[in-house]
């Protein structure tokens, strides 16, 4: 009996080896991740373009899928626009875009937009606003038609306007209360002073003294459709976008020509730190960044890249090196805000009030590191595979690929800045990330720290000088160290 | 019979327009019980892949309140071949984008990524399945990031305790009002036995749905799944979903003192304790009517037109077998909070006694149409859809058999459920005072 089992074990053995080789083989696919596969090409939908006998510029993009379509109406002027005694009525002119019009009521035209399951959200930009509504395909002319009645027969009544200040200064108080908000806020307001540039994030303050009768007469002189742009984007032909769009719009009036748009600011050009003190507040917020070039220079993709590298993920440095190695922060990021005639580079950071001053440093010295010093390529190229993995995810719905669409059609960037988007992240380099970075003062920013003075200010002593600010942005005193 | 009473006959009986959307759904199982989801979309050269596993904090053992969160948080630190936050890593240095969320019954991980990448994400999420790492240093390690973050809610949302309190009246059985996101006692409590314990017996293939939305080929995606996941074995002794508690109506009315609140404020709840299959269409609908959108009937009588309220909001919520309707307002005082309910409760007395218009109840359909059509854009909030519907339903649905439920709906059907649970009889109210 033993021979026989030791013979039979003997048979067993290969397939028991070939059973178990096979699969550990086959379990050996776990142990490192897998190669891509190639890239697939992104097939963008062409920009098709056309300007109305008005001075209207039309901008119609395709594509097939869910029956939604999305509007955007772009009119080129933002905050910069606003007379420089009453801050705060190109804002006051787009939250008056779902009210009163000579044929309907306030009520009727929020009836209408829900009747088409419209979304209509408002962005005021220094240079621009956008009203962008999003809203059912069968929709397309109740759409078109209140947006007509709204530029052609618009009605700004002072009891319209007294609803539309309650509830902007409402969500303006709450904001308030954000010390990222705040911060993001008198950054903004410090790197503009000086400059006719204005900071769009106004305080609930702002509304009080505009009158109807001012935001009228904004919307008379900027609400031109040779100062407007529309882009429709989702299931729909550029033929009938065309045909439609100037069927609703073509009496509309335009105006005189634009005034030429506000030069940019200029850079912070030594370290400046401010504190604004927010009672209370358990952390530290940062907020520090300099003007930078605007969207159409040549800085844009190796700025692009740059910040990727620098704050753009959780995987960048400064998310690794203050919140995952020093324990520093909750999160810290970077970030580029262009504009027509500038930009903003920016970071950002939540920190614990113990920290702050080293996060400061932190992030200094992190700046310092990725423009002083050449960036290895490696590092560079996972921060464009980075960039170009992620532009479609920037275009998944039609009010993305709106948006998309209409920046670059109101930057004036061209139909190249679209078609060649990837191949021109994929053209930039360490040397050219570098050479852009040595031009720019992104080392002497403007930094500015929210957070209860009580638990804070201690901490920052060693900076030579702090300003501190209200949350209005108004300069309270100035903390100067004793020598 | 003549031909204009058969087309007045037939104009009776036939059913509303129907919408059909091209979204393909296909399924299937694997041997150890992974429920696999494929939508094909070739719209962008992206994929959404979505893996749930039926467990959440309904399934927290007493006095654990959090564990289904700490494992959430667990699931990024590291397997036998991921490290620690690589997950992340990988995910983001493809341009991706992720996430994970815990509700009462489930817990999510999704992320969206460029299509070429669709093997790294099922060999991230099979080997996080597989060979999940759990060590007595990162329980320690995700607790204190759990406690922290607990504390800062805490303090970023000061309606938050009463918002907990409140889910006490709404669900009264423990495991239904116990926070996802725990309690800072209970969550010091939990042991690596429990973790380990809540792992084997939740995060098993057989527990679980995959599904993969985009842009892949079907056979392929086939293959790779085969690859990754058929290997994993069934966890051993998963247990289904506790039964759900049954309620009855009742009414109550609480004051709660609030500390660090800017304005006092109101929760009013309605709980649907014998709801019907197919009532859910019309709760959905009740909610827009109610509480979405500037001309819904409470954001227009309480909030524009008698400014008894500065907000007010609703919310349809499911946990396990009970499902239950939250509003929430915030007021200037407590004599406006007051105020507030009896105003609320005066519409919907006006909800039950007349049919609302066909106008306003198509208002509604098309703004709950928008939202959907909208999550339906993202390739990950698909699959999520996808993958919740096939939990609902037993089998994943195409969205058009939803949209068209929904807009079955009619004013007799609307009136009926309000009648039936939007009444005195079966409200909670808690204020909260300052």
């Amino acid at each position: 009996m033993k021979s026989l089992g030791i013979r039979i074990l003997a048979a067993a053995l290969p397939t028991l080896w070939l059973l178990t080789a096979g699969l550990e083989a086959q379990e050996r696919f776990r142990r490192t991740p897998p190669p891509p596969e190639p890239l697939p090409a992104l097939r963008l939908p062409n920009i098709e373009q056309a300007t109305l006998s008005n001075g209207l510029k039309v901008a119609v993009v395709f594509r097939d899928g869910l029956p939604l379509l999305s509007l955007q109406l772009v009119v080129f002027s933002g905050e910069n626009a606003s007379p420089s005694d009453l801050p705060g009525t190109a804002t006051a002119a787009a939250h008056m875009f779902d009210r009163s019009t000579l044929r309907r009521s306030a009520a009727d035209i929020e009836g209408l937009i829900d009747a088409m399951g419209g979304t209509l959200d408002v962005t005021v930009q220094q240079e621009m606003t956008i009203i962008s509504l999003t809203f059912l395909e069968e929709h397309l002319d109740d759409a078109l038609r209140l947006v007509s009645e709204r530029l052609l027969q618009p009605v700004f009544s002072e009891p319209d306007w007294i609803e539309v200040r309650r509830d902007l200064s409402y969500s303006l108080l709450l904001q308030e209360e954000e010390p990222a908000f705040i911060s993001r806020r008198i950054l903004l307001q410090r790197l503009y002073h000086g400059s006719p540039v204005h900071e769009p994030l106004l305080g609930s303050g702002h509304f009080r003294i505009i009158r109807a009768r001012d935001i009228a007469d904004f919307a008379d002189t900027h609400y031109r459709p040779n100062n407007a742009l529309i882009v429709l984007a989702g299931n729909i032909s550029f033929r009938t976008a065309t045909r439609k769009v100037s069927h609703y719009l073509n009496t509309w009036q335009p105006g005189p020509p634009p005034g030429p748009s506000a030069p940019p600011p200029r850079p912070n050009s030594e370290l400046r730190i401010c504190f604004v003190d927010m009672p209370q507040t358990a952390e530290a917020t940062i907020c520090l960044g300099n003007i930078i070039p605007p969207i159409s220079g040549p800085e844009y993709f190796p700025l692009l890249v740059l910040n990727q590298v620098l704050g753009g993920t959780p995987h960048s440095r400064l998310f690794l090196n203050l919140r995952e190695s020093k324990a520093y922060a909750y999160y810290a990021f970077s970030e580029n805000l262009f504009l027509g005639s500038h930009g903003v580079f920016l970071v950002r950071a939540r920190v614990t009030p113990e920290a702050v001053a080293e996060a400061v440093t932190e992030i200094l010295r992190e700046i310092r590191r990725a423009t002083a010093e050449r960036i290895l390529p490696a590092e560079i190229e996972q921060a464009k595979s980075y960039l170009i993995g992620h532009f479609p995810l920037s275009l998944e719905s039609p009010e993305q690929l709106s948006r998309r669409v209409a920046a670059i059609q109101a930057y004036r960037l061209g139909s190249r800045h679209w078609d060649r988007y990837l191949e021109n992240i994929m053209l930039v380099s360490a040397e050219t990330v570098h050479a852009t970075a040595q031009k720019l003062s992104l080392n002497t920013p403007l930094v500015v720290v929210t957070g209860d003075r009580s638990r804070l200010l201690e901490h920052l002593r060693h900076f030579d000088k702090i300003e501190v600010y209200d949350k209005k942005g108004e300069l309270q005193y100035t903390l100067v160290k004793e020598r | 019979m003549t031909a204009g009473f058969w087309i007045l006959f037939l104009g009776l009986v036939s059913p509303p327009l129907r919408a059909s959307l091209n979204i393909p759904v296909s399924h299937y199982q694997l041997k150890n019980g992974l429920q696999v989801i494929l939508s094909e979309d070739f719209t962008l050269p992206l994929v959404g892949v979505a893996v749930t596993y039926r467990t959440g904090s309904l399934h927290d053992p007493p006095g654990k309140a959090g564990l289904a969160y700490l494992l959430e948080n667990l699931m990024f630190l590291g397997s036998n071949n991921v490290g620690q936050m690589q997950h992340i890593g990988y995910i983001t240095r493809t341009g991706g984008a992720l996430n994970a969320a815990t509700t009462q019954d489930l817990t999510f991980f999704y992320q969206t990524v460029p299509s070429n990448q669709l093997a790294l994400v099922l060999w991230l999420e099979s080997d996080r399945m597989k060979s999940l790492q759990i060590t007595p240093a990162k329980v320690e390690s995700a607790k204190k990031e759990l406690t922290a973050e607990l504390l800062r809610r805490h303090r970023e949302s000061p309606f938050l305790k009463a918002f907990f309190y409140f889910d006490q009246m709404l669900f009264p059985d423990e495991a239904g009002n116990r926070p996802i996101i725990g309690y800072e006692e209970n969550i010091q409590a939990i042991t690596f036995e429990d973790v380990t314990a809540f792992h084997r017996r939740h995060y098993g293939p057989q527990n679980a749905v995959l599904c993969v939305t985009g842009s892949f080929n079907a056979l392929h995606l086939r293959e790779l799944v085969s690859r990754y996941f058929e290997t994993i074995p069934r966890s051993s002794d998963s247990r289904p979903s506790p039964a759900p508690p049954v309620y009855e109506k009742s009414s109550r009315t609480e004051i709660s003192p609030a500390a660090g609140i800017p304005s006092p404020g109101v929760f009013l709840g309605f709980r649907f304790p014998s709801a019907r299959q197919g009532d859910e269409y019309g709760l959905t609908l009740i909610d827009y009517l109610l509480c979405r959108g500037n001309t819904s009937r409470l954001v227009q009588r309480v909030v524009k037109r008698e400014r008894l309220a500065n907000q007010l909001s609703g919310s349809l919520e499911k946990r396990g077998g009970v499902t239950a309707y939250r509003m929430f307002a915030t007021n200037n005082n407590e004599s406006l909070a007051r105020l507030c309910v009896d105003s609320i409760h005066s519409e919907l007395t006006r909800l039950r006694s007349y049919f609302i218009s066909e106008d306003e109840l198509d208002k509604a359909k098309n703004r709950w149409k928008k939202d959907r059509l909208d999550r339906l854009s993202s390739l990950a909030d698909r699959a999520l859809y996808l993958t919740e519907q096939a939990l609902d339903y037993g089998e994943p649905r195409n969205p058009s058999l939803e949209l068209n439920r929904v807009m079955e709906q009619t004013p007799l059907k609307i009136a009926g459920l309000m009648n039936r649970y939007f009444t005195r009889d079966n409200c909670l109210v808690l204020y909260i005072r300052k």
